[in-house]
């Protein structure tokens, strides 16, 4: 195990280092949060699937609408995702689509994709390990796309009402331009926590994020989510995002739980550039 | 005044009653005439009713002369255009043709007239005929007016001598004019004659290259008012006499006709038709059509007609009939007309001498008359130029009135037996008439059938008309005067042939004439001793003293060498001129010696040193000494300037186009001509250029930019500017991105210079680019993207309170 820890810390400190030279990172929607709930709260959910076999979920399923960053050139996310725990083990399985505008002077609008899918393990009732593999492709114009492979690894624990998760996300080989050299994928560290607490009616949960991309930039996150009852939620957040590709904002949304069916949504505010972005979401939990 | 003028003329029997006045009403009741039905006068108003009949004319307003009874009227010298100011000034603009109701008798009218105010003189148009004779059997080669061999008795087939002749053909009489064409000249174009007469026939083919098209400005029907010149034997044998091509191989040769075998064009004919063909007319015409040669560029008014004596057309002239014609005056009207042509013919407005005129003032013949009196109404005005007829045989034709009023005796011919009859042709008809083109019955069918014999005064004037022509066209030039010409042509003439009882003038000498001019001087002006030069940009200005000339007077011209070689101009004279050299003829025209005339020398070299010389001479052709040797050196060159820059240039959309003229741009300091250039400096395929020399056409093929680089040149020095050319998609687009996609510069427009914030975030967010600062169409804001992912990224551009957002791709 500790031969593992000290290889996964030195691959993070060479991408770390070879991110120093590169400026700006390809196919930087990776990173980006289609969870409306950790969009609400500030885009602070661990990525992955490691968390999965702690949850206590046995199969959950969802749809996703997203419309990000409408006030500057709008993509519109479609996403559906379904996971499942089975003993100890955890698997996951996503899609994403995006659409942007049409670009200027030219009729064809840049779409995205984004499949994933990971597998997760319980190493003991408290601690699970994780990986989740992603496929990303945007297709830029008609004859022009960029696509990259990349995974997350991340190790996650759940202690009575706190939980915690450390890893790296999209580690993948860099994508070439033919015209303008390399660019890195946004990989990143990952560290979160989070503290769960109820009183019969009411609970809450906080939590927070932080990111440290390879590109040299720092990012964290900090949430909270109340539910009455297990009916309905209101959620918070803020996102600070720095010199990282996801910038800073603010977050607040709801959701309801009716039985095993949940609906969400999300809204950013207080923010330059995602002003307005908001996202919709419809599941079913067992 | 006019009123007791009126009663003398009322009482007068059998005339046509003048007073100071210039007062004109003949006498119904005594007049042999037959008065037309419908009655015209020619009036001559002052400047107070004169003033009042064009604002009735123009403007519809009430008219005095309707009152008189007047059914029409109109300017007997019509709005003369260019030349209206100084026909108002000669006063012409003053004289009316009334045309009054019918049955209206010549004393009811006279006596309206002088009942109304405001009309200061009258005239009732009265009966002129051509000077001629009926055409004769034709055959073109005897033309013994103008070279006469003496043969002609030679041919003779009768006996002659009963006739007492003893002066007859042999004797040579001619115009002197064999040596003329062959040392002086045979016409030229330049000098043109008015022949106011019958319609010439401007498409005979012995005649057609000398004659000026009638048109607006050329040959016009005065009969008609109209610009359709019908052909007449008469008039045309007066034109053939002055300019019938000659040196063609065909027909006659005019006096002033050129050579057409060297391609030397004669004198021209501007036909001014006051008759048709048929014989007799009335005057009211004559005016304008002088007047109409002063206007269009004759010098010379040739006039075969006038009044005659022989009132009741009897074939005799009584006693009564002499009296009565004596007592005739030339009518106002055409005198003015005399007076202004004689003034104003190869002027300006203001008398001056037209650049291209070959004389100053017109000269205006006339024919002595054919009724063997001692009297011509026109004649006897003094300016005229009155000419009477002689015979092959060196005297005075039978038929020629005569007088000390007459000036000078050209050939008219005589035509009866009894003076030449043994010399016939086949048909009978004497040759010792004069010869020449008769107006051609059947255009493409030209023989001899289009030549004649005539004889007349009608026939002589030409012969004066064509000698002046011949003169003119060998004395003319700047400074040459109608005066000059008729002195010439007077102290040339042949006073030894002529009888003095009954006079009809010196024989003209054409020859004799020019050489008067040509040779009457051996001794050379002084030499030019005071003059000046100065330069300004490339012209250097000479004003040099016109010297003093012992027997003419003054120098007639002037020789001015000049070069940038001193030596090389020093040794410059007008029979060698060394390389390097030019000159320049200065005449002295009108001035007189001790004048200054100025001259420039233009297209010279900036920054150069010039030398000058001066020979004067006269018109002998003798030169002065050379003037002392002086040099001017002109100024520095200075580069042609940008007037405007016109900074930068936008267009939308592919087609769209600018044009900029050069000279609009360009200006040179020096006023040189500038010759410019125009080129696409940068990226040809966004805009294409048409250069017609002096403006750029730029038109738009495709978005993008160019540079356009454009010139000036004054021969030595050069500026040029570059004017940026932006062709834009749109006029909506005013905030432009581009490329798109965008590999390694992203260029960011706007519309108008502003301070301009610029936001680029990639796909999720993330600002990647951000600045504010001024830029513009022309000074845009570039973006290297280059060390940017592939991806999606909007750029955002916000300037004056405006936002607009894109999409780009970067690749």
């Amino acid at each position: 195990m500790r031969k593992i820890s000290l290889i996964l810390v030195s691959g993070i400190l060479c991408l770390a280092a070879s991110a120093q030279d590169l400026v700006s990172e390809a196919l930087p929607f990776m990173q980006m949060d289609f969870n409306t709930s950790s969009i609400a709260m500030g885009s602070t959910r661990i990525p992955g699937a490691a968390v999965l076999p702690l949850s206590g979920t046995k199969l959950a399923a969802g749809v996703a609408y997203e419309s990000y960053m409408p006030d500057l050139s709008d993509t519109r996310y479609i996403s559906g995702g379904v996971a499942g725990v089975k003993g100890r083990l955890g698997a996951s399985l996503g899609f994403t689509r995006g659409t942007g505008d049409e670009i200027s002077g030219e009729r064809f609008s840049p779409s995205e994709i984004l499949v994933n899918a990971g597998i997760s393990y319980a190493i003991t009732p408290m601690i699970a390990a994780g990986i989740n593999v992603k496929y990303a492709k945007e297709q830029l114009l008609s004859n022009y796309s960029n696509n990259a492979v990349a995974a997350d690894l991340f190790v996650a624990g759940k202690v009575d009402a706190f939980d915690f998760a450390a890893g790296v996300s999209s580690i993948g080989t860099p994508v070439e331009s033919e015209n303008t050299g390399k660019f890195n994928l946004p990989s990143a560290a990952t560290l979160g926590c989070g503290f769960s607490a109820g009183t019969g009616e009411l609970s809450i949960c906080a939590r927070a994020r932080g990111d440290y991309y390879f590109s040299g930039n720092l990012a964290a996150g900090l949430g909270f989510e109340g539910w009455y009852k297990g009916l309905v939620a209101l959620r918070a957040g803020y996102h600070y995002g720095g010199e990282s590709i996801i910038p800073d904002f603010a977050s607040a949304g709801i959701g309801a739980r009716l039985g095993e069916f949940t609906i969400d949504a999300a809204y950013i505010f207080a923010s330059e550039a995602l002003m307005n972005s908001f996202s919709v979401c419809a599941g079913v939990r067992f | 005044m006019k009123r007791i003028t009126l009663l003398t003329c009322l009482l007068a029997v059998a005339a046509c009653s003048v007073d100071e006045n210039r007062l004109t009403i003949p006498q119904e009741e005594n007049t042999t005439t037959e008065e037309p039905a419908i009655l015209t006068a020619v009036i001559e108003t002052d400047d107070n009713l004169a003033a009042i009949l064009e604002n009735a004319a123009t403007k519809g307003g009430p008219s005095p002369l309707e009152n008189m009874g007047a059914v029409r009227y109109e300017r007997v010298f019509p709005d003369a255009g260019e030349f209206e100011e100084r026909t108002r000034k000669a006063g012409l603009h003053r004289f009316y043709k009334v045309v009054f109701d019918e049955g209206m008798t010549k004393t009811k009218a006279g006596e309206i007239i002088l009942g109304t105010d405001g009309i200061v003189g009258a005239d009732f148009p009265r009966k002129i005929k051509k000077r001629g004779a009926v055409p004769n059997d034709p055959y073109f080669k005897w033309q013994w007016d103008l070279y006469n061999d003496k043969s002609l008795k030679l041919d003779c087939t009768r006996n002659y001598s009963s006739y007492g002749i003893t002066k007859f053909t042999n004797q040579g009489a001619d115009m002197n004019l064999l040596d003329v064409w062959s040392k002086y000249t045979t016409g030229n174009k330049n000098v043109i004659v008015a022949v106011v007469d019958g319609g010439v026939d401007l498409d005979h083919p012995d005649l057609a290259l000398n004659c000026i098209a009638a048109g607006f400005n050329g040959s016009k029907n005065f009969v008609k008012n109209n610009y359709v010149v019908t052909s007449d034997s008469h008039g045309t044998h007066v034109a053939g006499t002055i300019a019938a091509i000659r040196n063609n191989g065909i027909g006659v040769a005019g006096i002033a006709g050129g050579d057409y075998a060297k391609s030397i064009s004669g004198a021209k004919i501007l036909s001014c038709q006051i008759f048709t063909e048929d014989d007799g007319a009335s005057d009211e015409n004559t005016a304008a059509a002088i007047k109409w040669g002063a206007d269009h560029g004759a010098v010379i008014s040739q006039n075969s007609w006038g009044y005659y004596a022989d009132a009741d057309e009897d074939g005799e002239v009584s006693s009564k009939e002499l009296a009565d014609f004596k007592k005739q005056t030339i009518p106002s009207f055409i005198k003015k007309a005399i007076d202004y042509f004689i003034e104003y013919a190869g002027c300006d407005n203001n008398g001056n001498q037209l650049p291209n005129s070959p004389m100053k003032g017109g000269i205006v013949c006339f024919a002595a008359g054919n009724e063997a009196i001692d009297y011509d109404p026109i004649c006897a005005y003094e300016p005229v130029l009155a000419v009477g007829a002689g015979t092959a045989g060196y005297t005075r034709a039978y038929y020629s009135n005569y007088g000390s009023w007459v000036d000078i005796c050209a050939p008219g011919g005589d035509g009866l037996d009894e003076n030449f009859g043994p010399e016939t042709d086949s048909e009978g008809y004497s040759r010792g008439q004069i010869f020449n083109l008769y107006a051609t019955r059947v255009l493409d069918d030209y023989d001899y059938t289009d030549y004649g014999y005539m004889s007349g005064t009608s026939m002589a004037c030409p012969h004066i008309s064509g000698a002046l022509a011949l003169m003119i066209s060998y004395l003319g030039g700047p400074g040459f005067t109608n005066t000059e010409c008729k002195r010439l042509l007077l102290e040339g003439a042949d006073k030894s042939h002529i009888s003095t009882s009954k006079y009809v003038g010196p024989w003209v000498d054409v020859k004799a004439s020019l050489e008067l001019a040509v040779n009457k001087s051996d001794i050379a002006p002084e030499k030019v001793s005071d003059y000046q030069l100065s330069a300004v940009r490339k012209t250097v200005s000479i004003s040099w003293k016109v010297p003093e000339d012992e027997d003419d007077g003054a120098a007639f011209g002037a020789q001015i060498f000049y070069g940038t070689n001193e030596d090389a101009v020093r040794r410059s004279s007008s029979s060698s001129i060394p390389a390097g050299v030019a000159m320049l003829d200065s005449k002295v025209s009108d001035k007189a010696a001790g004048d200054i005339i100025n001259e420039t020398v233009s297209d010279l070299q900036y920054s150069t040193t010039y030398y000058f010389v001066i020979y004067a001479y006269d018109r002998s052709g003798n030169i002065s000494d050379a003037s002392e040797i002086k040099s001017v050196r002109t100024p520095d060159n200075h580069a042609p300037i940008v007037k405007a820059d016109p900074g930068g240039i936008i267009l939308y959309g592919s087609g769209s186009g600018k044009s900029i003229s050069m000279e609009s741009l360009f200006s040179d300091p020096d006023d040189d001509e500038l010759s410019f250039q125009c080129v696409v400096k940068q990226d040809g395929s966004t805009v294409a250029l048409n250069f017609d020399g002096h403006t750029a056409k730029i038109t738009a093929d495709k978005g993008g930019t160019a540079e356009i680089k454009l010139t000036a040149s004054d021969g030595e020095k050069t500026t040029g500017i570059s004017i940026p050319v932006l062709v834009k998609g749109d006029l909506s687009d005013l905030a432009e991105t581009y490329p798109n996609p965008v590999t390694t510069d992203l260029v960011i427009r706007t519309e108008q210079p502003a301070e301009t914030y610029v936001r680029i975030v990639n796909s999720t967010g993330k600002a990647v680019y951000e600045k504010t600062s001024v830029f513009s169409g022309f000074e845009p804001l570039i973006v290297n993207m280059t060390a940017l992912a592939p991806g999606r990224y909007s750029v955002t551009v916000r300037y004056n309170g405006n936002t607009y957002h894109k999409t780009i791709v970067k690749i």
